[in-house]
């Protein structure tokens, strides 16, 4: 598959030449990833009437604009009052809102911002540079292996559970138990479904990331005048540029970081089903497992936004690697993007490389213009955007508690889903006051389902057989850095106390 | 140095609420384990194992919360979570009024429900001035109903009042 350097600048200016349908793209994604229940996949879905009349690389162009900048809208609610507006943002909450709390909610959104952008830009160049080499990625990704990165995931539970890992463990387990509600994924049989054909599906993950994040803020929120604390509000009431630009230095300090991270959520996003949602925890847990200060994880540290934001940016490069490898898409976004190829005559697969590399580069080029545009609009947005926070909470509350309800319905259209989310929003508040994680709640709820889907598969494989999890070198390499994550902090932790301790006695000595 | 005997005694820990989650867990997974019992093997045994282990770590919780209480740390009081204050009753009485809108979401309509809904949760909260509750509210509800009902033609429940307006205007 050859490509020369002018005919990629040739596709670049392409590429720029789309502005007119890469723009409203961004406009409508940033919207859609603000409001909690509203996916990217959803809005194509209604959008494939216009897609599917558009050009091919219009058609292209607008889709990929709008999934990309969904995954950064999403991160914005996130960030500004503890809601994530997708998915992949739930891991974002755990340092964006506590630096909102700080006053510091622009620095926030702009290390959100630029994480997705830098971390875009470059899971896209290195998607492209290495195309066909990631393409057999997926290949290699059984149940097997599909199983550690999901238990990977789910220890992220107890990297949450620090502060007391009883109660955290709790939160954990009571989301997986949440998360087996339904029928089973081999034999289709009902369980715990308290005999409501709502549930048949398994518990709806929007209303109960709305439930247990949004609702239950909102409660927690009316004890207080505005969301910033009383003694921040005029330190971010008189924020200056300087202060947005320092959101910016803080990513430009922590590049690395953003690499790695996003690099994570390209991986990721090749892998059939595991989608954002995972690559941000697998990120964030990483990103905290490998710094040098994870105490201060979870109390407004900047690279606790940059980690899950710059992963669930690299996840949307990831995500169109297999439908042009292989013509199989990964999940819902690559089915609607392979509707719309295969309606306009491209045949997907090894061949399209040989036959027409040009177009599979044009998309990637137009995923590089639209993080380019999204890189420009980063200093405004945040500046601007972050004020909403002064807002007082007598006006918030209300506004939050009633949007979101309704956000609760879109997903699948049932009013009981409004309800379930009010009873998430209660169990969640509930599990806030007595000091039970509703992250490691969601985790369960979210991650359960995919564990269970994989698990069955890969004993069905083995034939009822559990050694089948240790029986490929892949997946027993996986496995060892699950059991390094679990027991690494633990050595830290050994490790810094034996120091702390020979230093103290150094000193009474 | 201070005087032991004169320091005031610690305050208990109200420890009532923290049993609060795992009942809800072991609820669960009790109604699970009975739901499921003439199901094959292999359809509910992921859900076996986890609630095996959630039902160990609560009560291994609750033995320890247990033996706080009887050390006299703790007690089983709820503290300040049902506690008879503002903030509870504002809280209780949103929780309310979500769920009236809810339930009648079919006969007054998503948007005049809306409307009212925010009326009266703003109301609560503190604000009087009728020109900000009616303007906060109509502006909001006018929004949701041009944005979700009329362009991407949700299948919000229009109510009685919205289906008798567009039958009389022929839309």
């Amino acid at each position: 598959m050859d490509v020369s350097t002018a005919q990629l600048a040739e596709l670049f200016v392409r590429s720029l030449g789309l502005w007119w349908v890469i723009l409203p793209g961004m406009l409508l994604g940033t919207i859609v990833g603000i409001l909690p229940g509203f996916s990217a996949q959803n809005t194509l879905i209604i959008l494939l009437p216009l897609t599917l009349y558009m050009e091919i690389e219009s058609g292209m162009a607008f889709m990929i604009s709008l999934y990309c900048t969904t995954q950064l809208g999403g991160g914005i609610p996130a960030i500004l009052f503890n809601m994530p507006g997708e998915g992949g943002a739930v891991a974002t909450t755990l340092d964006g809102y506590p630096m909102t709390k700080k006053g510091q909610a622009q620095q926030a959104l702009v290390l959100c911002f630029a994480a997705s952008a830098f971390g875009g830009l470059v899971t896209t160049v290195a998607t492209m540079a290495a195309l066909p080499l990631l393409a057999q990625l997926g290949l290699y990704f059984r149940s097997v292996e599909m199983v550690v990165v999901i238990v990977f995931g789910l220890t992220l539970i107890a990297a949450i559970a620090a502060q007391d890992l009883m109660k955290g463990l709790i939160a954990g387990f009571f989301g997986l138990m949440i998360g087996t509600i339904g029928v089973d994924p081999v034999f289709g049989t009902p369980r715990a479904t308290f005999g409501l054909l709502e549930l048949y599906d398994g518990v709806p993950l929007i209303p109960a990331l709305i439930g247990l994040f949004a609702i239950s803020e909102a409660f927690v929120m009316l004890e207080s005048e505005t969301i910033v604390r009383n003694e921040d509000l005029s330190k971010a009431k008189n924020a200056r540029w300087a202060d947005t630009l320092e959101g910016l230095w803080l990513t430009g300090r922590y590049w690395w970081q953003t690499v790695w991270t996003s690099l994570i959520g390209l991986v990721i996003g090749i892998l059939p089903g595991a989608g954002s949602t995972v690559a941000a925890f697998l990120a964030y847990h990483y990103s905290k497992l490998l710094s040098k200060t994870p105490e201060l994880y979870g109390t407004g540290h900047p690279p606790g936004v940059i980690a899950p934001e710059s992963a669930n940016n690299g996840v949307t490069s990831g995500t169109l690697v297999p439908v042009f490898a292989l013509g199989i898409p990964g999940g819902t976004t690559g089915a609607i993007m392979t509707i719309v190829l295969t309606y306009h005559g491209i045949v997907l697969g090894p061949r399209l490389f040989i036959e027409r590399p040009e177009f599979v580069y044009s998309v990637y080029m137009q995923m590089l213009v639209c993080y380019i545009f999204m890189a420009l609009m980063i200093l405004p947005l945040a500046r601007y955007m972050s004020r909403v926070v002064w807002i007082p909470t007598r006006f918030l509350v209300p506004l939050i508690l009633s949007l979101v309800t309704i956000a609760a319905f879109s997903e699948r259209e049932y009013v009981f889903d409004m309800g379930l989310a009010l009873g998430f929003g209660v169990i969640g508040y509930i599990a806030r006051k007595t000091g039970y994680e509703v992250t490691a709640i969601l985790i369960g709820v979210l991650m359960g389902p995919l564990f269970e889907q994989y698990f069955l598969r890969a004993l069905r494989v083995g034939q009822g057989d559990p050694s089948i999890l240790f029986s490929s070198t892949l997946g027993n390499v996986l496995w060892a850095m699950v059991v390094l994550a679990l027991v690494l902090p633990w050595l830290r932790s050994r490790r810094r106390q034996g120091v702390l301790a020979q230093t103290v006695r150094a000193g009474h000595e | 140095m201070s005087n032991p005997d004169l320091e005031e005694p610690q305050p208990r820990q109200a420890l009532g609420a923290d049993f609060i989650i795992p009942a809800l867990g072991c609820g669960l997974t009790a109604y699970y384990l009975i739901s499921t019992v003439d199901l094959v093997w292999e359809a509910k045994a992921t859900g076996i194992c986890i609630g095996l282990v959630l039902l160990a770590l609560c009560v291994a919780h609750l033995v320890r919360l247990g033996l706080k209480i009887r050390s006299g740390e703790a007690d089983w009081s709820t503290g300040a979570l049902f506690a008879n204050d503002a903030f509870n009753r504002q809280r209780l009485g949103l929780t309310l009024m979500v769920l009236v809108y809810v339930v009648t979401i079919y006969w007054v309509g998503a948007t005049v429900g809306l409307f009212l809904l925010l009326i009266g949760c703003m109301r609560l909260l503190g604000v009087t001035r009728l020109r900000t509750l009616l303007g906060v509210s109509f502006v909001s509800a006018a929004f949701v109903h041009l944005s979700l009902i009329t362009l991407l033609d949700s299948k919000l429940p229009r109510g009685v009042l919205i289906d008798l307006l567009s039958k009389a205007s022929g839309a």
